[in-house]
């Protein structure tokens, strides 16, 4: 009994880091329509930034907040090369930096050991607790920032460039303000992760990891938080369900694992296909008298 | 990738095979430029980045392996036919998920394309099994040309490409369908007004995209091996060939491809330490190279330079 509780409490914290990283991605492609295929990115630095500054003996608590600064640097670089590409052309390019970064990480072995990867040793107090209170903040803070001043304007930016610039708003300000936001939040998943699986290496950061979020933010509805939190729910149950079926089903784990891919390929296509505003979609508010 | 073995031991020699590494580029040029046209051409009719294009490329690779081993075919009609089926794949992957999504923001269809690009990878994954696996055709001897090594394959694979560009080119440029698909790249909405059935050539830019895919991936697979997770290496160095070149022009396509190929190939033979021994000026260091783990990085550092200086890549317009 006891252990089927830990598990549980595993599955929990997993979903939130996810549901973070998740939450992340929608505020960049839901709220501000800037298509991010390097989301992972987040979730490489920040672990990494989290082992090494261990490694390094610093405080737990502070080598988080290290992570989530370093994390925000990231996403400042990630958007200042958004200034005047279209949304194809910047996807492939938060693609191929994310990529750059896992091969320096896969070949630099002074830096962080290679492909080896790093453990980590330390454990934080109440880890469970933390996860789940970040978690909950992050929904709480997105909830107000979409509903803000701010989440007005860059909802205007995702329909489009021409007015906000017509309003005076500076648009390459608005968008590195929420690639900043993205990555600290980001950051902070990353550095929870390489606590909760004590281990960080680039195969962590493989390019697959974003198409997974991605699916979480496509199913549960772009630009709606709660959505995000359902759609991460799902997509792990998913997971974790699928991983019981071979002793039920009698399939080869290889072939299972990439069967599970190809359900949720073909589920980001459905939903694409009858409903692409996912399961919650995004409320839209009128202002009609 | 392709040619990494050929090049290595060049790394560590003092002088540049120059034949070698220009050889070594234009088969690259060659293999990238052949999948990069495909997804150019669905770019310019359909006006979304297809994701799931690289992996039809890695699907009719494994096709034709199916005719050529598993059925013992003969390898050149084990090409042809799967060629063809990949067209009618792609006819069906538009009948089935892109045509419903045709007045759609551009984000829709790609996000849809990512799934199927990962149900794709995985299929392969679940069917063939995550090893690597070979063409059956007779191994001979390399040949040696102007100090270069070169397989049979190598050769075979620059004559299919150059022949598959030139028949590419002159359908574009002097049939009635390639005519039809120049006026639905430009503007969709005359070119129906002209009578001209955007529905058909669709589904025709569908049939060349998948099959000049499915050219290339066999192509690569002949040069090296092939495995479930070609795709994944292919991606994004299409994606930048196609970026240089400019989303949608066709010619800009092959330019990026040779970008792509020689910045590639010359970027680990090169001796950097001309440049830290102030060009030629001290002699701090002996020699310096890039290692070949970052022949990928070379790529993506070509894409951010070329998207700098040039945010629509560099062709003039978004056309064919």
């Amino acid at each position: 009994m006891e252990q089927l509780l830990g598990f549980f409490l595993y599955l929990i914290t997993v979903t939130c880091i996810f549901a973070m990283l998740a939450m992340s991605l929608d505020l960049q492609v839901g709220s501000c329509g800037l298509v991010n295929f390097g989301q992972v990115v987040f979730l490489c630095v920040g672990a990494y930034t989290t082992a090494i500054a261990l490694d390094k003996g610093i405080n737990p608590f502070l080598s988080v907040v290290l992570a989530m600064f370093v994390c925000t640097l990231v996403g400042l670089v990630l958007s200042l090369t958004v200034r005047n590409l279209s949304g194809t052309y910047w996807g492939i390019l938060s693609l191929s930096l994310a990529e750059v970064v896992r091969l320096v990480m896969l070949n630099e072995r002074w830096i962080a050991d290679g492909a080896n990867g790093l453990s980590v040793i330390t454990t934080l107090p109440y880890f469970n607790v933390i996860v789940i209170g970040c978690t909950i903040f992050v929904y709480g803070l997105l909830r107000i920032l979409v509903g803000s001043p701010f989440g007005r304007v860059i909802r205007m930016i995702r329909e489009g460039d021409r007015l906000p610039q017509a309003l005076g708003k500076n648009v390459l300000v608005f968008k590195m303000e929420t690639m900043a936001i993205g990555g600290a939040i980001g950051g902070l998943a990353g550095a929870l992760y390489a606590f909760l699986n004590s281990y960080i290496s680039p195969d962590d950061c493989l390019p697959i990891e974003t198409f997974i979020i991605w699916a979480m933010v496509i199913l549960g509805g772009r630009g709606n938080v709660t959505g995000i939190i359902l759609g991460t729910v799902i997509i792990q149950i998913l997971f974790v369900g699928s991983r019981f079926l071979p002793n039920i089903v009698g399939i080869e784990p290889d072939t299972l694992s990439a069967l599970r891919m190809v359900l949720i390929g073909a589920l980001i296509m459905l939903v694409m296909m009858f409903r692409p505003e996912g399961a919650l979609p995004e409320r839209k508010r009128s202002y009609s008298i | 990738m392709p040619a990494v073995i050929a090049l290595s031991p060049l790394g560590h020699n003092k002088t540049m095979n120059v034949a070698q590494v220009i050889f070594n580029s234009v088969i690259t040029a060659a293999e990238l430029g052949i999948i990069a046209i495909g997804l150019t051409l669905t770019f310019s009719i359909l006006k979304f980045a297809n994701f799931a294009h690289v992996e039809t490329a890695v699907l009719g690779a494994y096709v034709a392996y199916v005719f050529n081993t598993t059925l013992d075919w003969n390898f050149t009609i084990a090409i042809i036919v799967a060629v063809l089926i990949m067209g009618f794949v792609g006819i069906v992957i538009d009948r089935g998920v892109f045509r419903i999504m045709r007045n759609k923001p551009d984000v829709t269809p790609m996000i849809a394309s990512l799934g199927l690009a990962i149900a794709i990878r995985h299929g392969i994954q679940a069917i063939w099994g995550p090893q690597h696996v070979r063409f059956d055709f007779e191994i001979h001897q390399g040949l040696k040309l102007f100090g270069a090594f070169i397989t049979r394959p190598q050769i075979g694979i620059i004559v299919i490409v150059v022949i598959a560009m030139i028949a590419f080119h002159v359908m574009l440029k002097f049939t009635r369908i390639g005519k039809a698909m120049r006026a639905t790249a430009t503007n969709p909405e005359l070119a129906q007004a002209c009578s001209i059935d955007t529905e058909k050539v669709v589904r025709f830019v569908w049939f060349i995209g998948t099959g000049f895919a499915a050219l290339g991936g066999i192509l690569f697979a002949w040069d090296t091996q092939l495995d479930p997770y070609l795709g994944f290496n292919l991606v994004i160095p299409v994606f930048c060939v196609v970026l240089i070149g400019g989303i949608g022009s066709v010619y800009g396509a092959i330019v990026g491809a040779l970008i792509v190929g020689f910045a590639q190939n010359l970027g680990v033979a090169l001796d950097f330490s001309f440049v830290l021994n102030g060009f030629g000026l001290f002699d701090f260091v002996d020699q310096v190279r890039l290692p070949v783990a970052y022949k990928p990085a070379i790529i993506y550092a070509a894409v951010i330079l070329v998207l700098m200086f040039r945010p629509h890549g560099l062709a003039k317009r978004e056309m064919l």
